[in-house]
């Protein structure tokens, strides 16, 4: 049962691990990155760009930390499932009224990223928190299971 | 021994950093709005403070300076290092004088909204024509 999941899982993330592969190289240092779009349909047509994330180890798990201008805690989403991390941050679009845009450098969207986590991690104890456009988030690692030894019983 | 480690983060540190200068946009990115009564301006400036940010307006141009901190002491080792660090500086020149005492800046959510009304003084005056009536034709 739990075989038959997780090879559906690796059928079904095929397309989303060349998506990842693609952000596993390291993007330039400045601008934004726009996301690859996958064939989901979108309700609100708006650019939709990939985080900048620093990720490193600690003594106790992960911290993830992700620039994420313009997203408030009611427009963050993140959610991590069967190991895949996603982070969705929704962005108010802001333009002043009354003023015609005279120079534009950055265009303003949603972001959107999703990592896949290697090793368990406790689900509960995961910390967020959002300050001055940036998220961080601590993952720590699950306390080692204790292994199980499964006793066999020959029918004979 | 943090520089050793930064090393064996990023043993190509000496080609990202020509890249970086290759391939350089000014960070911050700005967006700029304009009406006859002034200029916004808006940034994304994601883990900047409001006391690590300074803003000068001089005349007709803004400057924008300040630092990014992304250091960390618990970080035994990176999977990625993409966020920009370091202290930046961006000037921008506006397409009139400003006044500096009406300038507000409000930074939220790494977003900074920066509004620069024109000067009194510089705005354009309009000149009433009086007719003379001497001059008239009539």
């Amino acid at each position: 049962m739990a075989k038959r999941e997780t090879t559906k899982a690796g059928t079904k993330g095929e397309s989303r691990q060349q998506s990842q592969a693609a952000l596993t190289s390291q993007p330039e240092l400045e601008g934004k990155l726009s996301a690859e779009q996958d064939a989901g349909e979108r309700t609100h047509e708006r650019p939709v760009f990939v985080p900048r994330v620093d990720i490193y180890e600690t003594e106790t798990g992960l911290v993830v930390v992700a620039d994420l201008p313009g997203v408030s805690s009611a427009g963050l989403e993140v959610t991590l499932e069967k190991r895949v991390l996603l982070i969705y941050g929704r962005v108010e679009e802001n333009a002043p009224e009354g003023y015609s845009q005279a120079y534009r450098e950055y265009a303003v969207g949603d972001f959107e990223r999703q990592f896949t986590l290697s090793g368990d991690f406790d689900i509960n104890g995961i910390e967020a928190n959002l300050r001055h456009g940036v998220l961080h988030l601590a993952i720590p690692r699950a306390p080692e299971a204790a292994a199980k030894r499964i006793k066999v019983t020959s029918g004979s | 021994m943090v520089a050793r480690m930064q090393y064996r983060v990023y043993p190509f540190r000496n080609i990202r950093r020509l890249q970086d200068e290759v391939s350089r946009v000014e960070f911050p990115a700005v967006n700029v709005f304009v009406n006859q009564d002034g200029v916004i301006i808006t940034a994304e400036l994601p883990g900047v403070r409001s006391e690590d940010l300074d803003i000068l307006t001089h005349r007709d141009s803004v400057t924008l300076s300040g630092e990014r901190h992304t250091e960390t002491e618990e970080a035994q080792g990176y999977h990625r290092r993409e966020r920009g660090r370091g202290r930046f500086v961006r000037t921008v020149s506006l397409p009139f004088v400003v006044d500096p005492n009406k300038v507000a800046a409000d930074l939220v959510n790494g977003v900074l909204t920066l509004d620069l009304p024109r000067a009194e003084e510089d705005k354009p005056k309009r000149i009433n024509v009086k007719a003379s009536k001497e001059a008239g034709h009539g």
